[in-house]
C-alpha cells in the first residue's frame, strides 16, 4: 500500500519505517527542509535501538522516502497518517494547531478516497475536528479515524512490529477493511485488532498512559511509606506482583515518572475532564505526588549532609 | 553559598528511563537543578542522553566520559536512571576514587547486604539505609 506519514518526530519515524519494512511504500513529510535532507542521506534524527538498521535498509530499497511537499506525499497514498506534535498549551490541554493546520491543507489536496489517521495522542473529539477542517475545502469522500500508538521508547521497533493490540477508532466499513489489511502482517501471532468508535479510541490511549502513571505513582507512595515504617518496597513489589490482577510489570518504585508521554498525557486528560465538568481527583493527586517524588533524593541528601 | 557548597555529586543517568536519549521531564534534570541551586558541583554520565542535556542546560555540570570518571572525588553518587551498565559496576574501583563512599540510589539497583559489606553508605528507595556501621537486616 502507499502510505503518507505527516510529521517525522518519534511516532512518525517509527510508524513510517515499520510500515516500509512490511513492504509498503511510505513517504514521510516534514516542514523542516534541513531534517528532510538529512533523512534522505540516511541520517536518523532520533536514538532508538534497532530502528537505524530498518531505516537505512528501507531508504536504500526505495520504500521509505522523504519530502517537504505535502501534496506530493499524499497524491498516491490512500492512507495518510498524522503524526504531528501536540504540545501542552498554557492551560495543560493539548495544542492542536499543527494537526488542524495540516488538516486544512489536506482538504485542498485530496482528490480521491483517503483515510486520514490520527496517530498522535490527541484529545477526545479530535477526529471530528480534523474531519471538519478537511471538509471545509474537500469535495470527495474521505474518512478520519483514530489509531493511537502504544509503543514504548527503547522498544519502539519491537512494540510496533508485534503490538499487544491495535486499536482502531472508526465506524466506516471501508476504513475498517483497509486497516485490517494494513495491520494483518503485524498480528500474525493472533494479537487482536480492536475496532471501536473514534472517541473511545482517543480516550483509550489517555486511559492507558494515565493508568500506568498512576500505577508507578502508587508504588512511589508505598515506597515513601516503607521508609517511614521500616519496610522493604521491593519485597512488597514481589509480594503483590504475583497476583495476576496486579501483574509484575510497572511496579518499580523510583524517583518519579518523566518522558514525553506520561506527564503530558496525565495533564491533558485532567484538563479534558475539567472541560467536561468532571473533577478527575486521582489524576490531580498523581501529578502532585510525582512533582514531589522527582526531588525526594535532594531532600535525602540535605538530611545526610545537613550540619556539615 | 548554598547547603551543598564545596560538595561534588556524581549523577549516573540523565534520560528519563534506560535505552533512550529522551530527557523530557527527566527526574535527573530536576535533581541537578536543585543541586546546582544549593551550590553543589555535578559530574554526570549517561550512555546516550548527554548531548541532549548539554543542549538544554549547557556547561553548568561536568559531562564525564564514563561512570568511573563521574564518581572521581565525589561526596556522593546519585543514580537516576537504571541503565544496564550501572547494574554491576566495579565497586572496588569506585571506592578508590570516590571521596566518600556514599550512594543514593533512586532505582534500587543493588543488594543491601552486599553494599554494607562493601563498605558503602547506601540509601535507596523504600528500603532501609545501610552502612558498614548499620548492616542490612538479614
Amino acid at each position: 500500500m502507499n502510505i503518507a506519514v505527516v510529521g517525522t518526530g518519534y511516532v512518525g519515524l517509527v510508524t513510517g519505517t515499520c510500515f516500509a519494512e512490511m513492504g509498503n511504500h511510505v513517504t514521510c513529510v516534514d516542514i523542516d527542509a534541513n531534517k528532510v535532507e538529512k533523512m534522505r542521506n540516511s541520517i536518523i534524527p532520533i536514538y532508538e535501538p534497532h530502528l537505524d538498521v530498518l531505516f537505512e535498509r528501507n531508504i536504500k530499497q526505495g520504500r521509505l522516502q522523504f519530502t517537504t511537499n505535502l501534496e506530493e506525499a499524499v497524491k498516491d497514498a490512500t492512507i495518510i497518517f498524522l503524526a504531528l506534535p501536540t504540545p501542552p498549551g498554557e492551560d495543560g490541554s493539548a495544542d492542536l494547531s499543527y494537526v488542524l493546520g495540516v488538516s486544512s491543507q489536506l482538504g485542498r489536496l485530496i482528490r480521491d478516497y483517503k483515510i486520514v489517521i490520527n496517530k498522535s495522542t490527541v484529545p477526545v473529539g479530535t477526529a471530528e475536528k480534523v474531519r471538519e477542517a478537511i471538509a471545509k475545502t474537500c469535495t470527495v469522500h474521505f474518512d478520519v479515524i483514530s489509531n493511537p500508538e502504544f509503543l514504548r521508547e527503547g522498544y519502539a521497533v519491537d512494540d510496533f512490529m508485534k503490538p499487544d493490540r491495535v486499536v482502531i477508532g472508526t465506524r466506516s466499513e471501508m476504513a475498517k477493511k483497509v486497516m485490517s489489511d494494513l495491520y494483518a502482517p503485524f498480528v500474525r501471532q493472533g494479537n487482536p485488532i480492536y475496532f471501536m468508535d473514534e472517541r473511545s479510541a482517543e480516550l483509550t490511549k489517555y486511559a492507558a498512559n494515565a493508568f500506568l502513571a498512576t500505577k508507578i505513582t502508587f508504588m512511589n507512595e508505598v515506597s515513601n511509606l516503607c521508609e517511614k515504617v521500616g519496610a522493604n518496597v521491593d519485597a512488597i513489589r514481589i509480594g503483590i506482583g504475583s497476583d495476576s490482577r496486579i501483574g509484575k510489570r510497572f511496579l518499580f518504585a523510583g524517583i518519579g515518572y518523566g518522558g514525553s508521554c506520561f506527564p503530558k498525557d496525565v495533564q491533558a486528560l485532567y484538563r479534558t475532564s475539567q472541560d467536561y465538568n468532571y473533577d478527575f481527583k486521582i489524576l490531580s493527586s498523581v501529578m502532585e505526588v510525582n512533582e514531589t517524588q522527582k526531588t525526594v533524593m535532594v531532600e535525602k541528601l540535605k538530611q545526610h549532609f545537613g550540619g556539615i | 553559598m548554598g547547603e551543598f557548597s564545596r560538595k561534588k555529586f556524581a549523577v549516573w543517568g540523565l534520560a528519563f528511563k534506560p535505552d533512550t536519549d529522551d530527557i523530557r521531564e527527566a527526574p535527573a534534570l530536576y535533581i541537578i537543578r536543585d543541586l546546582i541551586a544549593a551550590g553543589a558541583s555535578v559530574s554526570a554520565f549517561d550512555p546516550e542522553a548527554m548531548e541532549n542535556v548539554k543542549r538544554t542546560i549547557g556547561e553548568v555540570i561536568h559531562y564525564a566520559n564514563d561512570p568511573y570518571e563521574a564518581v572521581q572525588d565525589a561526596d556522593a553518587l546519585l543514580i537516576a536512571t537504571e541503565w544496564a551498565l550501572f547494574r554491576t559496576p566495579d565497586f572496588d574501583k569506585m571506592k578508590e576514587s570516590m571521596k566518600e563512599k556514599v550512594i543514593f540510589d533512586g532505582r534500587n539497583l543493588y543488594d543491601l547486604q552486599r553494599m554494607a559489606e562493601m563498605g558503602f553508605y547506601y540509601n535507596s528507595m523504600g528500603r532501609e539505609t545501610v552502612s558498614p556501621q548499620i548492616p542490612a537486616f538479614s
